[in-house]
């Protein structure tokens, strides 16, 4: 992961920096991050590509009012997880494929799951992305980005106790999926 | 037995720790991010743009200059039209999995023979939207040897090549006593002296609001989705008694004259009425689906009704006959189809395998093709949000490309109308 260090000074600048070179900055240092994440929690690739662009251009258009106490990394990702919430909210995952119509359980559809099949790295990964939305957030959250409790429930507006307690079943998911070779579940 | 500390290891659920998903997690979810030089351009070229919404992007042909919208041609070629006939080149269907396989043997790819020659596809789609009436549109895209060859076009409502004429297949809204009846109706739309869906007779009262959903269309075959009091049904209709007025009170009571999945002397999945002896026992409720850039059979257990085990529709293990789907052969790999783009969730590709139609979530993109691969992308549009692909008909032969190009573009131009008895 990338140090967030670098980017302290962002705090400071005023409307005059070139906000051009400090975009390219921040697109090289996350990118990634922003664009890994928009696409765990939308398992569309082409959406995931619009969501990066849209977070890219509202950091852009807000550098110089970024005084958050989370740090810059922190920052894009909530950005990123509020404009995933938006796309949700627009509906523009709809569609009825007849033996999709009956899934309930935020499993992803056979299209999304062939993408994932054959591009995910790993076989914890298929399963992190099979997972609930709500569950789904937390792990890759606590897991991958390595954010702590606190930066967690703030960014998500609920309390550390439903962080963890998200995480918990989260796990629980997961063992009964098969992605774990730690503690078992007696 | 080895006594009290004896664990059924396979029995046993395992929760993953916290290093142990600190450590699979540690990179990011996929071999290749999508953030890559071609977004951040696309990002750098928009930060100086005011923060407006996504706009429509018209047609336009890939890399002969931005904002050029096409417009078909209208070629006069008076030449009968007969359906094209692919049925002694279909290869056995690749397995299920379909992900790394083409459908075909791998000689038939590699000694496809892309004769100089066009393609004409009709691609009907559907656009499902929460809270209100499924949308239906045709594309008609065109593609040969020549740039000029090259051309998109698209209508509202679904036109389907039947035999040859062609119909034009759309759903129609009707106010009953008790609700609201949207109801699949077809006509034939080369026939000059009708231009409207055939009425319904909406049956008296008592009948709540039924929805209908057009799923396939091919040949002379109309898969329909049905909601009535809450529930999905299924139907295979024959086009023919779609164009036939239709009652409201033999829609509800499931009395409608219907078609069955029935196993053909090959082996293949045809249909047959419901009191055939063919018919495939069982199975009432079916149509067809897409899978890895084919359709397949998707059924339901006479009978399911509100059986949670049986509500899920499973595949059916037959091969597609021609008789409902006439081109069924995906001459790409999806690995091939993904090296360019990543996101694609379904394609077809002409009987002539010298055009490739690629769909992603957002937008479908059209490829010639060279010597059993894709070659260059000729052209990109927009698909909707929600929009999937219920429709791939192919006509190749040279005396009728331009005989649909030119009939399907003027139906464009005309609007479909709708009346009921009351």
């Amino acid at each position: 992961m990338q140090s967030d260090t670098g980017f302290e000074y962002l705090r400071f600048i005023g409307e005059q920096a070139d906000r051009k070179a400090l975009l390219t900055e921040l697109m090289n240092a996350y990118g990634k991050d922003v664009w890994n994440f928009a696409y765990s929690m939308t398992r569309k690739w082409d959406q995931a590509d619009d969501i990066a662009q849209e977070v890219f251009l509202k950091a852009y258009r807000n550098l110089h009012t970024f005084r958050s106490q989370a740090s810059v990394k922190t920052w894009l990702l909530a950005i990123t997880r509020n404009m995933v919430l938006d796309y949700r909210k627009q509906a523009f995952f709809r569609r009825v494929v007849l033996v999709d119509a009956f899934r309930e359980d935020g499993a992803s559809s056979s299209a999304e799951r062939e993408v994932i099949e054959s591009l995910a790295v790993n076989d914890m990964w298929k399963q992190v992305l099979e997972l609930p939305y709500k569950y789904r957030e937390v792990v890759i959250l606590y897991a991958h980005y390595q954010l702590s409790m606190k930066e967690i429930a703030e960014m998500l507006g609920v309390s550390e106790g439903t962080v963890k307690s998200r995480l918990f079943h989260a796990r629980r998911k997961l063992a009964a999926r098969g992605g774990g070779r730690g503690d078992s579940d007696r | 037995m080895q006594g009290g500390n004896w664990r059924r290891e396979e029995a046993v659920a395992v929760i993953p720790t916290d290093d142990e998903l600190k450590r699979e997690l540690a990179h990011g979810p996929l071999k290749r991010s999508g953030f890559d030089e071609r977004l951040r351009r696309r990002i750098e070229e928009r930060l100086d743009e005011n923060p407006v919404r996504r706009p429509f992007r018209p047609f336009r042909l890939a890399g002969m200059g931005m904002g050029v919208c096409l417009v078909i041609a209208a070629v006069v070629l008076l030449i009968r039209l007969h359906p094209v006939n692919t049925g002694g080149t279909q290869q056995q269907l690749a397995d299920s999995s379909g992900s790394d396989t083409v459908a075909g043997s791998a000689a038939a790819v590699a000694d496809a023979e892309e004769t100089p020659r066009r393609s004409v596809l009709l691609l009907g789609l559907r656009q499902d939207t929460d809270g209100e009436a499924s949308a239906y549109r045709t594309l008609l895209v065109s593609g040969g040897p020549d740039a000029s060859d090259w051309s998109a076009a698209d209508g509202d409502g679904i036109i389907m090549p039947y035999r040859t004429d062609f119909w034009r297949l759309d759903v129609q809204e009707i106010q009953g006593n008790n609700g609201t009846f949207r109801l699949v109706g077809a006509y034939n739309a080369s026939r000059g002296d009708t231009g409207t869906l055939p009425p319904v007779r909406a049956g008296g009262g008592g009948i709540g609001p039924i929805e209908e959903r057009i799923l396939f269309a091919g040949n002379r075959y109309v898969g329909i989705a049905r909601l009535t009091s809450g529930e999905w049904t299924y139907r295979m209709m024959d086009i023919a008694d779609l164009s036939q007025p239709r009652n409201v009170r033999l829609i509800a009571s499931d009395a409608e004259r219907h078609m069955v999945p029935a196993v053909q002397t090959d082996g293949r999945l045809g249909v047959a009425e419901t009191d055939m002896p063919e018919r495939l026992g069982g199975i009432d409720e079916w149509t067809l689906a897409r899978k890895a850039g084919r359709w397949i059979a998707v059924g339901r257990d006479e009978g399911a009704g509100k059986r949670m085990e049986n509500t899920i529709p499973r595949e059916l293990p037959y091969a597609i006959g021609s008789v409902i789907v006439a081109h069924n052969e995906l001459a790409l790999y999806w690995d091939d189809i993904r090296a360019v783009q990543p996101a694609a969730v379904d394609a077809v590709t002409s009987p002539a395998r010298n055009m490739a139609v690629i769909l992603t979530d957002r937008k479908i993109v059209i490829y010639s093709m060279k010597n059993g691969k894709l070659d260059r992308e000729m052209l990109d549009m927009e698909l909707k949000p929600g929009e999937t692909v219920i429709m791939a008909e192919w006509a190749t032969h040279v005396d009728y490309v331009d005989e649909w190009i030119r009939r399907v573009s003027e139906l464009f131009g005309e609007a479909p109308a709708s009346r009921a008895l009351p």
